[in-house]
């Protein structure tokens, strides 16, 4: 069961981009380039996770976009090249969840979608890969039939791969992430961590080392996908 | 030295001087006229006493007389005739003294009357002959202290009136060097503003002088700087602004390419999105060179340049996208109310606007407007540009979707677009009419849109007076 994004953004390249990469990482995406298309297409249909609102549009400002969509239960990520104070307020008071200023990092983009769905999401979100199956619910994890026992830390070092496929993700990353930034442990600790993913499961084979850089969950399926639409 | 020393010290040095000298003047004119009034009337008495004295007896009957008895005859008539203060003199000899003073040395006295200082008082001496018998004369002696005295309180008074003005005078001097000092201060205290960047303070002098002229010219060099500042900050600020998005791509698509596993395809795509992107910011920064160039008035160049030509060299560039979209792309020229389209080459020769400018500049300038009516145009639209060499003035014109009146008085500011996404897709800057705008200043011109929505767009580009009186030496010396 994959998360359904609505990127609202005028500009195609940096639309493209977001699409892109959430693709990648396993999400579904839809994009409008429009202020009163994206108002029509929430009107439609109301089924989307997430939206991703750049808040200058042509047609309709994006600020008069955030009320319809939190009406309709569809959380709102401001993306923006404004970073002033006063935008930034005015947009997370009129019920936007969170607020990224341009440039921004892929990385951050994701880590920050992945954390709001994470907050209103679907709460027995089951994640997927081959054989793997991860409910997120129960934290429970199955591969084929057999019901696998992880540690807590293992647990959470599967899910952030899981939700970040095909995105390489350094050690320290990694560490921020699913230790916290607080953690003063070596990168040694993931590789131990990823070491004992990949005996107790075996389509952790995925998890490939870049040398030199981190890890890497590999879902070819992603890219087939991708390659089938082109 | 300070300005109140300076001014305190002119006015009192002059205040001294003139009441010295005047003050001298008339003090000393008032003793003279006094002493020569007590003079006149001393002579006169001198004159009665001695009519009286003449009738004692004729020249005869004195010269018939021996010499003592006339003497005695004489000392008895003159203690008879003449009062207490007068003296017979014969010769160089006192006989007679009737005066309360001793009397030594008279021939010293040559003039007709001389003031002496005896003791406290100041007397007055005259001497005159008698006329028979010869050899005497009657010596007057007259104590004039109180007229002295009279000068002095006049001297006293009138210093007293120097004291006074001079006093005055000082006091209005330092009020109004009070005042001049205080608007000093106030204009060196907003100078002192400016320096350090604050330019809210304004000077208010009511009074009307050159400290006036001053502070209002104070006043429009901060309002000045001020908005140059506001400009440039504006501009900086638009500037930051329209670059985050080229930089949002590279950045995002760079990033991507590094860390995430992509398709063929989509690695193409980035790389085309990054190369689009920096292409923008190439553009961007290069417009912003050649605006900022012109804000610093670095030296434009002053050459004839052929319009014609220039405009057919720009058309000459966009040739293959005008016809890609099949629009129609016109020079024309404007020769007697009549418009006439096609430049053969022999007509060439003889028909030639040109004004003197800066060629680069020029072609910048006529490449925007050109583009901006490319960007207005539908497929199939019309682009004129038209030359009217008599009004030196250069009409570029198209049938696009031409500007609402809401945004006109805007679209030359920097960054100002009025449709910013399409604006984008299109490679648009957002710079291309503020760069327009400032060439043509530059070049002593006027640039003016008229643009109706739906019906099109028209840029008027008037040549001013600086290029109409060189381009005209030029064209008379061609």
């Amino acid at each position: 069961m994959k998360y359904k994004i609505l990127v609202i953004e005028d500009d195609r390249d940096i639309s493209n981009l977001i699409c892109m990469n959430l693709e990648t990482a396993g999400y579904e995406t839809a994009a409008v380039y429009d202020g009163n298309e994206a108002a029509k297409r929430v009107r439609e249909d109301s089924d989307y996770d997430l939206a991703l609102v750049d808040l200058m549009l042509p047609g309709r400002d994006g600020f008069s976009l955030i009320g319809p969509l939190t009406e309709r239960r569809i959380p709102v990520l401001c993306l923006t090249a404004r970073g002033d104070v006063d935008s930034k307020v005015r947009g997370l008071k009129m019920g936007a969840e969170d607020y990224m200023v341009k440039p921004f990092e892929i990385l951050e983009l994701l880590v920050r979608v992945e954390k709001i769905l994470g907050r209103t999401g679907k709460k027995n979100a089951l994640l997927t890969f081959r054989q793997l199956k991860v409910d997120m619910g129960s934290r429970r994890v199955w591969e084929g039939e057999a019901e696998v026992g992880l540690k807590p830390m293992e647990f959470r070092l599967l899910t952030v791969f899981l939700k970040n496929r095909n995105i390489m993700l350094p050690r320290d990353r990694l560490l921020d992430l699913v230790w916290g930034e607080d953690f003063l442990g070596e990168s040694r600790t993931v590789d131990v961590h990823v070491a004992k993913l990949r005996k107790k499961l075996k389509s952790c084979e995925a998890i490939v080392t870049v040398p030199r850089g981190g890890y890497l969950f590999e879902d070819d399926q992603a890219v087939r996908e991708e390659r089938k639409r082109s | 030295m300070r300005i109140r020393t300076k001014i305190t010290g002119l006015v009192a040095g002059v205040l001294l001087g003139a009441c010295a000298v005047c003050g001298t003047f008339a003090v000393n004119q008032y003793m003279n006229i006094s002493v020569e009034k007590a003079a006149a009337v001393e002579m006169e008495k001198l004159e009665l006493a001695e009519r009286v004295f003449g009738q004692t007896g004729t020249r005869e009957e004195f010269e018939r007389m021996g010499e003592v008895a006339r003497d005695a005859y004489l000392k008895y008539q003159f203690e008879r005739c003449y009062q207490k203060g007068y003296a017979l003199l014969k010769g160089q000899e006192c006989i007679k003294n009737m005066t309360d003073y001793e009397i030594s040395a008279p021939q010293a006295l040559k003039t007709p009357y001389v003031v002496q200082k005896q003791g406290e008082s100041y007397l007055l001496i005259m001497k005159r002959e008698l006329p028979y018998p010869r050899g005497f004369w009657v010596m007057s002696v007259r104590d004039i202290t109180s007229t002295w005295a009279e000068g002095r309180a006049q001297a006293k008074n009138f210093l007293i009136v120097f004291l006074c003005v001079f006093g005055v005078s000082m006091g209005i001097a330092a009020i109004v060097t009070g005042h001049i000092l205080k608007a000093l201060e106030k204009l060196r205290v907003q100078a002192e503003q400016i320096r350090e960047g604050d330019f809210s303070g304004k000077v208010m002098l009511t009074s009307r002088d050159e400290l006036r002229d001053l502070s209002d010219s104070l006043n429009s060099m901060s309002d000045q700087i001020r908005q140059q500042i506001e400009d440039l900050e504006l501009l900086l600020g638009a500037m930051a602004h329209e670059m985050k998005t080229p930089l949002t791509n590279i950045m995002g698509y760079a990033d991507s390419l590094l860390h995430v596993r992509l398709s063929e395809r989509q690695r193409e795509q980035s790389l085309e999105a990054i190369c689009r992107s920096a292409g923008r910011l190439n553009q961007m920064s290069g417009k912003l060179l050649q605006l900022i160039g012109l804000y610093e008035n670095q030296e434009i160049e002053n050459q004839p340049v052929d319009l014609e030509e220039l405009i057919r060299r720009v058309y000459q560039e966009k040739e293959e996208k005008l016809s890609e979209r099949n629009i129609d792309f016109q020079i024309l020229r404007r020769d007697g109310g009549k418009i006439r389209g096609g430049a053969e080459p022999e007509d060439q020769e003889k028909w030639n606007m040109s004004v003197r400018g800066d060629q680069l500049l020029l072609t910048s300038l006529f490449d925007n407007l050109v583009s901006n009516s490319l960007k207005a145009v539908e497929d199939g639209g019309q682009i004129q540009v038209i030359l009217d060499r008599e009004r030196r003035l250069v009409c570029v014109r198209d049938n696009g979707r031409g500007i609402p009146p809401e945004d006109l008085p805007h679209v030359t500011k920097a960054f100002y677009m009025v449709d910013k996404s399409r604006s984008r897709r299109q490679q648009g800057s957002g710079l291309g009419l503020a760069l327009a705008d400032r060439i043509v200043k530059a070049h002593g011109g006027k640039m003016k849109i008229e643009s109706r929505p739906g019906e099109g767009t028209e840029v008027l580009v008037v040549f001013g007076a600086f290029f109409r009186r060189d381009g005209n030496d030029e064209e008379t010396r061609r």
